[in-house]
């Protein structure tokens, strides 16, 4: 048997940053306890790692949708919605294709793009595309998948806190280069500039890991 | 800007949209699709989602109610997984878009059932897809020779490729790239010679590309 722990570990305290603001990336979770979770849910319906699951991330999820403008009350249910998705879901998972953190991300922003439709209908699981993927992967695919994760955490250790700000805003918290600007006040050019150099630094990273193997 | 470079410019600008889920559903399909087709562009929302775990896990938790474990767990048993849709392919070029790659083919399935070829042009059809939002988007078939009709559009329009290949004034594109043109542009479309070409074409209005903020807030508003 596995053994669940249903508290996080106590986490290494982040690093705090001069002007108070929280980091942009934290320490990292156990990664290989979260993914035997998942498989523990998919193979006998685990409750207990499904709880240990839900105390990490749902929360996480829901400040997620809350930072995107929704209400307290609907980012509450779309929380709740991701994690019935993570159960009913988790035979698909696979740990060589990405980390539990990266899938549930993916689950979490096809809900938000889906925002849209759900507007015209109740039903909210099984038009989500990446259920729908491709049976067929190459071998050399499924290794390169499985290595993109450390190799972007790495590429986004070595950025300057300011490119990876930059990154936050337009990955994640799904800001329009126009709409950085105008929140930092740093002029639109720029903005467009230094994404640029932090995006191509995130490929560099893997194109010369890809070459040296 | 070479062919290539505009190709590579499109690709980071629907990335970091995608990333951060400011695109409607059509122009989602549209990305996922060109994932499917394009190794760049794989790589690209690869990264991209990767980076997405690292800021989720890094995000301030914020408790859910009371409760929402209990709730979810009763949710669970209440609904039952659907079963997995079957898909058919009867009907007017069926064969090919059943080569389609997912996550479209079960789109395409779905819209020969129920809406079937409509006439565009000489040599051009088109199979217009059902996908919630304001944005639209169909499959075109475009045989060798055969020209679209010029157009303007009220927004912008990302047609991709998806078999054989077509040209414009700008220049070729193949499987995997995509044609790119706003209200400014005008363009015509040419199916190449060889195999028939394919292509998903998304008209979304420019204010459908633009950041979640923005557009969350426009259809969240209770």
């Amino acid at each position: 048997m596995l053994a669940i722990r249903t508290k996080e570990a106590p986490a290494v305290r982040p690093i705090t940053r001069a002007d108070g603001a929280p980091p942009a990336l934290g320490p990292a979770p156990d990664r290989e306890r979260f993914a035997d979770l998942m498989n523990a849910i998919a193979a006998h319906q685990d409750r207990d790692a499904f709880a240990a699951l839900f105390a990490y991330y749902a929360p996480r999820v829901k400040a997620y949708m809350l930072r995107l403008g929704a209400g307290a009350a609907l980012a509450e249910e779309l929380a709740q919605e991701v994690m019935i998705t993570v159960w009913r879901k988790a035979a698909l998972f696979d740990r060589r294709q990405a980390s539990v953190s990266t899938w549930i991300f993916r689950i979490a922003r096809n809900r938000r793009i889906d925002a849209a439709r759900r507007a015209k209908h109740a039903d909210f699981d099984d038009q989500d595309p990446m259920f729908h993927p491709e049976p067929e992967m190459a071998p050399d695919d499924a290794v390169s998948a499985s290595e993109t994760e450390a190799h972007v955490r790495a590429a986004l250790s070595e950025l300057p806190p300011e490119q990876i700000d930059l990154l936050k805003q337009a990955f994640y918290e799904g800001l329009s280069h126009r709409e950085i600007a105008e929140k930092t006040g740093v002029p639109l050019g720029t903005v467009k500039s230094r994404i640029r150099l932090a995006f191509g630094k995130l490929r560099a990273r893997l194109s010369s890991e890809e070459g040296s193997m | 800007m070479s062919h290539l470079a505009r190709q590579d410019a499109l690709r980071q600008r629907l990335t970091a949209a995608y990333a951060g889920a400011a695109l409607s559903p059509a122009l989602a399909l549209l990305v996922e699709t060109q994932a499917a087709l394009s190794p760049e562009m794989a790589r690209d929302l690869a990264n991209a989602d990767a980076a997405g775990g690292a800021f989720l896990e890094a995000d301030t938790p914020v408790p859910l109610a009371v409760g929402a474990l209990e709730n979810v767990f009763a949710r669970i048993a209440m609904q039952a997984g659907g079963e997995a849709e079957q898909l058919h392919f009867s009907g007017a070029h069926g064969d090919d878009l059943a080569a389609l790659p997912e996550p479209l083919r079960v789109h395409a399935s779905r819209a020969l059932a129920k809406n079937g070829w409509k006439f565009a042009a000489p040599g051009i059809r088109s199979l217009p897809l059902d996908l919630g939002g304001e944005a639209k988007a169909e499959i075109l078939r475009i045989e060798p020779g055969a020209a679209a009709p010029e157009h303007t559009h009220e927004g912008e329009e990302f047609t991709l490729v998806l078999a054989g290949s077509f040209h414009d004034a700008r220049g070729v594109y193949h499987v995997g790239e995509i044609a790119h043109a706003d209200a400014s542009v005008t363009h015509r479309p040419v199916g190449d010679p060889g195999p028939i070409c394919y292509s998903l074409a998304v008209t979304d209005a420019p204010l459908r590309f633009k950041g979640a903020l923005g557009l969350m807030q426009k259809i969240w508003k209770h």
